[in-house]
């Protein structure tokens, strides 16, 4: 009798046991179910999904993610350096005109939208935040105008103004207007520097005038440089030239943007601009190398890696004219960019200027720079470049 | 040493030194008054350009007015640019800098210096 007894008290409680297991299943499936139900959104086919106005697309995060470095000098000489770690860490250092250390900021990811964000001033309380994804997406050039704005204004009483943490009633400040010169380090050895400069009137295509305020980045590979672009603010036109890839300059302002997006969806600022060129250069080349285009016409050799290292002197170079940038914003700036391209192809440096025995290819390239600083002298300053010349 | 000679010296060693102020100046200053884009040197920036420039020109002028010799202070201020040329990092068109770089130095001085001359010579206390 004690048997059954015992082996029904069993029974009983094994039941129970399993009766609230599949309880407890049914109600988290349910409850599951009911995350998971919501309606898909579907696009009618041919309709074109654009990103938020104001806001960059999805591109521009993804090129910007493999920048390594971003050097981003102030107009009153505070400098930030601002690097991305191997595990996708950002340490920004702000530095003043003397080169002391002003602040630091570094943002450590923790999850798959959140970040927290530690700022240790040289003067004032450090403070630690998490970041507020949907408000930022925290960015080399994010991180280097959130310190310099912190150490500006200061850092107590934060609240988020937009994308940026400034304190409580302070008025908001237009970093981008600080900015004076950036220079992205990107993969593959690519470097864009970005400077401002007020261009004189010229016709950069036919029938389109532009003057004003410009950004130039002013884009190189290992130091050679491959590619040039100029922003006109007053006239929100985008010009840009990579030789050997493009037929001239190509021109883009907001006509040529309305049929697909309305005119320009924000407003270029200084990191877009080099990481624009960075990335023309990129897709070019990737669709060269994949031979969907033609061959490279007037393309200059790269230095390998392996001969950069050795020799990194003999290719290292400035975009522009050396020692005589002042004039990178006229024609002649053609004739040293050329120059530069011809050093770098016949792997010439300076002293081959009296050291004509050498290399006639350096000859060359030194003769062809001096008869197109003749040529050019005479012309009207009214193209971004020699190709883009209308008429 | 005649007194021509010695006009010549000083106006060498004025144009020399002017330049070696100028450029000192400059990379004290680079990036808060002229912009701080590339090396610190005076034809990288036309706000340079004119500071060194404005610079010859006001000490030409008075140099002209003393009677000194305007070429020899564009020469010695030629002379300091070359020095500082070669002992920056360089250039790829140095050739081309230092012939740029000359023609500025030497319209700005003996126009400055020609000037100084005009207004020594109609002045009312000359002779």
């Amino acid at each position: 009798m004690k048997t059954w007894m015992a082996s029904a008290v069993v029974i009983v409680v094994l039941a129970a046991g399993a009766w609230l297991k599949a309880g407890s299943a049914n109600s988290a499936a349910q409850a599951q179910g009911s995350q998971t139900s919501r309606p898909v959104q579907l696009v009618p086919a041919g309709e074109k999904q654009v990103g938020s106005p104001g806001e960059k697309g999805a591109t521009y995060y993804a090129l910007e993610a493999q920048t390594t470095r971003l050097t981003t000098r102030f107009r009153d000489g505070h400098v930030a350096v601002t690097e991305r770690g191997l595990v996708g860490d950002v340490h920004s250092t702000l530095r003043d005109l003397a080169g002391n250390d002003r602040a630091k900021l570094r943002l450590n990811r923790i999850d798959g939208g959140h970040d927290m964000v530690n700022y240790e001033p040289t003067e004032g309380s450090r403070f630690q935040a998490v970041s507020d994804p949907t408000l930022v997406k925290p960015t080399l050039d994010w991180a280097a105008r959130q310190v310099y704005g912190l150490v500006k204004d200061g850092a107590d009483n934060l609240v988020w103004d937009g994308a940026i943490m400034q304190r409580k009633n302070a008025p908001r400040r237009d970093v981008d207007i600080d900015v004076d010169t950036v220079e992205t380090n990107w993969a593959n050895g690519l470097t864009a520097r970005l400077s401002r400069s007020t261009y004189p009137r010229r016709q950069i295509s036919p029938g389109r005038f532009v003057e004003g305020p410009v950004m130039i980045s002013e884009l190189s590979q290992y130091g050679a440089p491959v590619g040039t672009g100029v922003y006109f603010e007053k006239d929100r036109v985008f010009a840009y030239t990579v030789p050997g890839f493009t037929a001239g300059a190509v021109v883009i302002g907001a006509d040529e943007l309305k049929a697909n997006y309305g005119g320009w969806p924000f407003t270029p600022d200084t990191t877009w601009l080099n990481l624009q060129m960075i990335a023309t250069y990129h897709f070019k080349t990737l669709i060269a190398k994949q031979g969907s285009v033609s061959a490279r016409i007037c393309e200059p050799s790269r230095p390998g890696l392996l001969a950069q290292f050795f020799a990194p002197t003999v290719y290292a170079n400035e975009a522009g004219c050396d020692d005589l940038h002042w004039l990178d914003g006229s024609i002649l700036r053609d004739c040293c960019d050329d120059h530069d391209r011809c050093y770098a192809k016949s792997g010439c440096d300076a002293n081959t200027w009296w050291q004509w025995w050498r290399s006639w290819s350096c000859d060359r390239c030194n003769m062809a720079v001096v008869g197109c600083f003749f040529a050019r002298a005479g012309l009207d300053d009214r193209c971004i470049t020699r190709q883009g010349c209308a008429g | 040493m005649t007194q021509n000679a010695a006009a010549r010296w000083f106006g060498f060693a004025v144009g020399l030194l002017t330049f070696v102020a100028a450029h000192a100046i400059e990379v004290a200053k680079w990036a808060v008054w002229f912009g701080g884009a590339h090396a610190p040197w005076f034809l990288n920036s036309g706000r340079a350009v004119i500071f060194t420039l404005g610079c010859l020109f006001v000490v030409s002028l008075i140099a002209g007015i003393l009677r000194w010799s305007g070429a020899a202070l564009a020469t010695g201020a030629a002379t300091a640019m070359t020095a500082v040329l070669f002992f920056g990092e360089g250039s790829t068109i140095f050739p081309i800098v230092l012939a740029a770089g000359g023609l500025l130095i030497a319209a700005t001085s003996l126009l400055g210096s020609w000037l100084g001359s005009e207004i020594s010579r109609l002045s009312p206390h000359s002779q």
